[in-house]
């Protein structure tokens, strides 16, 4: 049965009016595109002052000070937009930056670089297993064919750097190839679940 | 030059208007919606490895169930979250579950699975799934809700997890759950299944949980960053995508929901995008060897 919820009539008329730019763009479309940015800004204005409440403005209204000089740093941000502090400004950055990077950098040579490295250069022979071992030596080809297409200190368009960096390329397009595919694979489901809710949730077949 | 000239087949078939594909992906969606065909369905590598992984947990086993469900991606990741989740409580107390998010609309769309049980396969709301399964809020399973903060949250509550998350979603404090004793740091935690739709907050969580303490990560991915995972698989982590998992899944649980509702229309407009790109591709070829030829 068709629903009588407004929230749902409204949601669903915002989503055909969405859907219609696969058609041709529309005043009413723009519109919708427009809502949807300004709600979405506001559900994250929302969301951040509510971070703001919960992990700045209630432990230092239960003694944890330590917070207020937090709150100075974000505040001092907003000095960028000044023409004569802009300055200051660089301070509570380079904190963010340094605190970032200093979070980051403890693992990344492991997870980033030295496990990734170990898996592509093991297991090229893997017993019983004649397609994994094939797998695993074609992953290891396009692995370095595709690092020795990004030397810039030699030309590789000749000789036998040639061969490695033409196949590294062919390596790039079907990754490029591949991840279109999973785009695509998400934007086929947000038309699916889209499409679902206008007939089972607002129409009721 | 002749303006009035007619042009090629080939390039009428590179320039077919795009309200053409659109309508017809709609009326193929809209059509396989109403009458499912079921088509059949195999089962990927990926996530028999994923199912595998999950049954072959030993008892008293903690795992963290952590989503970053969205509108964007939940269509994708539901069917799947549903069936894992289901996998994990068929273990009754055996297992410890916790689950977390860095999702700020993480909470909301979780509680789907407890306000719409019959949608996502699910025996009845939160009460009535947990009965169902013999678990026990508090002792076996606990709901968190939004960490914020991405890679220093993920930091925050792997050296200190009460820091991060003081309460549960009910307010409870969290020296209060009896579960939450045996979980402080994430050295407590022994797997991690991850669902997401971003590649930067794999790598947090890669870097801080997994290089740092070696915790099973078992990720489901959505399609729009599942390529890019490919070089963390097998040695960092197993992973699968994220739609197609979701009707893979619920297959091996033996039971359909919404991820077998999307897969004939998914299947067959992405079969549709495929003929497209090869047409397109042929009219592109013939087009340059005939302009060649002349």
């Amino acid at each position: 049965m068709i629903s009588v919820d407004p929230l749902v009539w409204i949601s669903s008329i915002l989503i055909v009016i969405a859907i219609s730019f696969g058609f041709r763009s529309s005043r009413p479309w723009r519109v919708v595109e427009q809502l949807f940015i300004g709600g979405a800004a506001g559900n994250a204005i929302k969301q951040q002052w509510g971070n703001i409440e919960r992990l700045g403005i209630k432990p230092i209204l239960n003694g944890d000070y330590a917070m207020l000089l937090a709150f100075i740093l974000g505040i001092v941000l907003y000095l960028q937009f000044t023409k004569e502090y802009k300055w200051v400004a660089r301070y509570p950055i380079a904190i963010l930056v340094g605190s970032g990077i200093g979070i980051s950098m403890a693992t990344l040579m492991k997870s980033m670089f030295v496990d990734q490295i170990t898996a592509t250069i093991t297991n090229l022979n893997v017993p019983g297993s004649p397609m994994n071992s094939v797998n695993n030596i074609i992953i290891l080809l396009f692995v370095v064919s595709t690092l020795l297409f990004f030397i810039f200190t030699k030309e590789t368009g000749t000789g036998p750097l040639g061969y490695f960096s033409r196949i590294g390329r062919i390596g790039l397009l079907a990754a490029f190839g591949a991840g279109y595919a999973g785009t695509s694979m998400t934007y086929i489901a947000v038309l699916i679940d889209s499409l679902r809710y206008l007939l089972f949730t607002w129409l009721g077949l | 030059m002749n303006t009035t000239e007619k042009p090629s087949i080939w390039k009428q078939v590179q320039q077919i208007p795009i309200w053409g594909p659109n309508l017809l992906a709609v009326i193929l969606i809209i059509v396989l919606q109403l009458f499912p065909v079921g088509l059949p369905a195999g089962i990927s590598q990926q996530t028999r490895e994923i199912y595998n992984a999950i049954e072959e947990l030993p008892a008293g086993t903690m795992v963290i169930f952590h989503h970053q469900y969205h509108a964007g991606n939940w269509g994708e990741l539901a069917g799947a979250g549903s069936a894992i989740l289901q996998q994990l409580f068929r273990r009754g107390s055996e297992l410890d579950i916790v689950v977390i998010t860095q999702s700020s609309s993480g909470p909301a769309f979780f509680d789907l699975y407890w306000s719409e049980p019959e949608t996502y396969g699910l025996p009845g709301n939160r009460e009535e799934t947990l009965e169902h399964y013999g678990k026990t809020y508090g002792e076996d399973y606990v709901e968190f809700g939004y960490l914020t903060g991405m890679e220093s949250g993920a930091r925050l509550i792997a050296d200190d997890f009460y820091a991060g998350y003081p309460n549960d979603i009910f307010g409870t404090p969290v020296e209060d759950i009896p579960l939450m004793s045996e979980l402080k740091t994430a050295a407590d935690v022994d797997t991690m299944i991850i669902l997401h739709s971003w590649e930067a907050y794999n790598k947090f969580w890669l870097r801080q949980w997994q290089g740092r303490f070696g915790t099973q990560f078992l990720v489901i991915a959505s399609g729009l960053v599942y390529p890019s995972l490919s070089p963390y698989y097998p040695n960092q982590q197993l992973y699968t995508a994220g739609l197609r998992a979701s009707g893979e899944y619920e297959a091996l649980m033996g039971y359909t929901s919404i991820g077998a509702a999307f897969g004939d229309s998914f299947s067959l407009v992405a079969l549709m995008m495929v003929l497209l790109v090869v047409v397109g591709n042929i009219g592109q070829y013939m087009e340059r060897r005939e302009g060649k030829k002349r």
